[in-house]
């Protein structure tokens, strides 16, 4: 597939990961034994979610 | 080849180009491109949260906006993977009387993908609320 040559697989990735990520997270709130398993989620959410950002903007406003 | 940023409907810089015939696809658009943005912010405030420390409030606030403009995205990626899997007999647009015979004829099981996403985009509207609700890290 072509997404992985350029990239695009990580947005692709960030774009479904990141929105199952947060839901994990916030279903898994009421469980204190899960805290550093939502710690985990948060922070590749965040990854996630900035690597989402950059590629967006890199598709939509600068063009590659 | 750099992407062209024109097409029929109008330049790309035109937010307002699909508000006339698509406006599922302008809200779609609009959140998106607001989304580029706020998840670069929404990424780097939960780093500051794990390393520095941030209001576990503020956080929350902050992820409940992510949630907001995350939706239109997750509606239009369920059903993308419907229009996939259906082969376009589910959100296709297409005629009832086709839609009806190619189900019967060729594809009787294409019925269950609305109901997936359905299902998918109720859990993510679940989620928001149980979000609001229990937000914990």
């Amino acid at each position: 597939m072509s997404a992985f040559k350029n990239g695009m697989m990580f947005f692709y990735g960030a774009m479904a990961g990141v929105p199952l990520l947060l839901w994990l997270v916030a279903m898994l709130s009421p469980y204190p034994q899960y805290h550093v398993v939502r710690l985990a989620f948060i922070a590749l959410a965040a990854v996630g979610s900035i690597v989402f950002g950059i590629m967006g903007y890199k598709e939509v406003f600068s063009h590659g | 080849m750099e992407k062209k940023t024109y097409d029929m409907r109008g330049h790309q810089a035109n937010i307002a180009r699909l508000f006339v015939f698509d406006k599922e696809g302008f809200v779609h658009m609009l959140f998106y491109r607001i989304l580029i943005f706020y998840s670069v912010v929404y990424g780097l405030a939960v780093l500051v949260f794990l390393t520095y420390g941030l209001s576990p409030l503020l956080l929350k606030a902050m992820t409940a906006v992510l949630w907001i403009f995350f939706t239109p995205q997750v509606y239009e990626t369920a059903k993308g993977f419907s229009l996939i899997g259906s082969k376009g007999l589910a959100f296709g647009h297409l005629s009832e009387e086709y839609i009806f015979l190619a189900k019967n004829k060729y594809h009787k099981g294409v019925s269950i993908f609305p109901t997936v996403t359905t299902v998918a985009f109720a859990m993510w509207i679940i989620g928001f609320v149980m979000m609001l609700l229990w937000w914990n890290i």
